[in-house]
């Protein structure tokens, strides 16, 4: 299967970044990273368009961000999911999981 | 740093700010702006708001901006600094014009120098008057420097129109600074703070006569005291 | 394209100065992070520069992305609110004496106790409401001298929240009257010289709190109190009565 660097549905990037926050707290080179690993390579973004991503999902409060350090002492910035966004993240999910089992239906995989 | 911290910092910082402002207004008296400082004035002597109907130059007065206020009964008369100021009540004659004491003195300039002495304002004055003249008695009887003294001297003084009033300037006539028993008992009435010729005249003991006159200089209206 | 040409073409439209910085740092440590990794995979340093910036991808698009989000107004609003604080204790610091002379102004005023025989006493009257003041008397006596003259003794409170101006009871706005409908003269207005054998009133200047204005009024030759039912005080336009029924005669 070819590397897809679009979207497959609007919003899903957003969706798939609050999935990964879901566990842990982390930095935007570090989710760029789990993303590809947990999706094996198959969602690969531009990286730069992460981080307007994550700033406005902290806008509306669905992220919240910390100043850390990295290891070797540099700023860095975590982001940990809110509670908003557990909502929202759960709304999503649903949303997705209907999507699918009606792909499905129609493909006959059911 | 992201929008929300800004947001929470700029309500603290904010509020701070109006602490120090509230603290800092409070502390050096709560002055008002010069406009509002009247009415507050009145609120607190539990006087009805009055209509402003004279506002001298501050220049005049060492800083002092003095308003007269006239309501139905009484004439409200306001020394004003740096947004605060007194309120000295006068009842006010209404049919007739009232002669009343600025509360503090004016400069006024003799030719060669300047002195400073009180000045009185007539209110309500007739229609039709362009000028207006005073006459004022003063006395002094008791003793200055062991010596008994018995002085007695009328000042004349033509008004100048300002607003709806006239405004009357006593003057020295023996010197502001001189050392004379009659000089002296002249010091007495004109170099202290207008509280005792305000005290007087409130109480109707200074005699004086008031007059108007048309633009014909014909006489309109005479008011003499007591 | 070097990574700080990267980084300037990505922040160019976010107009407050800190927030640029600080999201050019974060954007800074992620392109750091991937150039290691790509060292590590054997690139050389101008190679891996290289290959991170490029999976970064267009710095158009995150540049406009950026400055949609990070509006300036609220970082100016910030910084502005910031020198009014500066302003303001460098006020407070010109004012200071202010501040010294407003915690230790003036003698403390201890309201007077009435004598021990003293056989007429009142406290804590209620006056009611005028001109948005709050009046109390939280005490009035008479008391007889031995010429058998009596005189009184009002202290009176007016009240307000609003501490930016707080009653101010001038001698000339103030009238006595009691109920046998005689008008007491006032002896401060008159330069403070006593007139013998009538009903007469000055005044001690009042003591103030942050909320309250305390007086005292003095009466001499008023009558014995059982002559009498009500005090009237007239400040400005508005009256005040104090009952004098009962008598506090304990």
């Amino acid at each position: 299967m070819k590397r897809r660097e679009s979207n497959p549905l609007p919003g899903s990037t957003a969706m798939l970044v609050l999935a990964l926050l879901k566990g842990e707290e982390m930095y935007g080179y570090q989710i760029i990273g789990e993303l590809e690993r947990r999706s094996e390579e198959v969602f690969r973004l531009k990286e730069g368009t992460l981080y307007p991503l994550l700033h406005s999902m902290e806008k509306e409060g669905l992220v919240s961000a910390r100043e850390g350090q990295s290891p070797t002492g540099r700023p860095r910035r975590y982001y940990r999911i809110t509670g908003e966004g557990l909502k929202v993240l759960e709304e999503k999910a649903e949303e997705w999981r209907f999507y699918a089992h009606a792909v499905s239906a129609v493909l006959g995989w059911g | 740093m992201e929008r929300r911290t800004y947001c929470r910092r700029l309500i603290g910082n904010t509020v701070l700010c109006l602490l120090l402002a509230l603290a800092l207004w409070t502390v050096t008296g709560c002055p008002l702006p010069q406009s509002m400082a009247p009415r507050r004035l009145e609120r607190q002597m539990l006087l009805e708001p009055s209509t402003i109907v004279l506002e001298t130059d501050d220049n005049q007065n060492h800083g002092d901006t003095l308003l007269l206020g006239v309501t139905e009964d009484h004439i409200h008369s306001f020394a004003l600094r740096d947004g605060d100021g007194s309120l000295t009540l006068w009842e006010r004659k209404g049919a007739e014009p009232t002669l009343v004491v600025l509360p503090r003195q004016a400069w006024y300039w003799t030719g060669e120098e300047s002195a400073y002495a009180p000045k009185l304002a007539a209110v309500d004055v007739p229609q039709g008057a362009v000028s207006a003249r005073l006459s004022m008695t003063l006395t002094f009887e008791g003793g200055i420097n062991n010596s008994p003294v018995n002085w007695e001297r009328t000042y004349g003084m033509e008004g100048v129109r300002e607003g709806s009033c006239f405004l009357f300037q006593l003057t020295y006539q023996g010197e502001p600074d001189g050392t004379t028993l009659d000089e002296l008992a002249e010091q007495s009435w004109l170099r202290s703070s207008p509280y005792q010729l305000t005290r007087e005249l409130r109480q109707d003991k200074i005699s004086y006569t008031l007059e108007f006159f048309d633009a014909d200089g014909q006489v309109i209206l005479t008011q003499t005291n007591p | 394209m070097n990574r700080n040409y990267w980084l300037d073409a990505a922040t160019r439209e976010i107009r407050f100065g800190p927030d640029r910085r600080r999201v050019r740092q974060e954007l800074e440590d992620h392109i750091l992070d991937r150039i290691e990794a790509a060292k590590d995979r054997g690139l050389s340093d101008h190679e891996a520069e290289e290959a991170a910036v490029k999976a970064m991808g267009d710095p158009g698009p995150v540049a406009r992305e950026l400055g949609r989000l990070h509006r300036p107004w609220l970082g100016y609003l910030w910084r502005a609110s910031q020198v009014l604080l500066v302003v303001l204790a460098l006020c407070i610091a010109a004012n200071w004496t202010y501040f010294r002379n407003f915690w230790n102004s003036g003698p403390d005023w201890a309201p007077p106790e009435p004598p021990p025989d003293s056989p007429y006493v009142w406290r804590d009257l209620s006056l009611g409401e005028a001109g948005g003041y709050r009046f109390t008397a939280p005490l009035v006596f008479w008391q007889q001298w031995d010429d058998g003259t009596w005189s009184g003794d009002v202290i009176l409170q007016g009240e307000s929240l609003r501490f930016w101006e707080k009653w101010n009871p001038n001698e000339s706005i103030l009238e006595v009257r009691d109920s046998r409908g005689i008008s007491y003269y006032n002896r401060t207005c008159a330069g403070g010289s006593s007139a013998e054998g009538i009903p007469q009133f000055y005044y001690n200047p009042a003591q103030s709190s942050y909320t309250s204005v305390t007086t005292e009024i003095w009466l001499d030759y008023v009558p014995d109190p059982q002559e009498i039912q009500w005090l009237e005080l007239t400040i400005g336009d508005e009256t005040l009565t104090i009952s004098l029924e009962g008598g506090g005669a304990a």
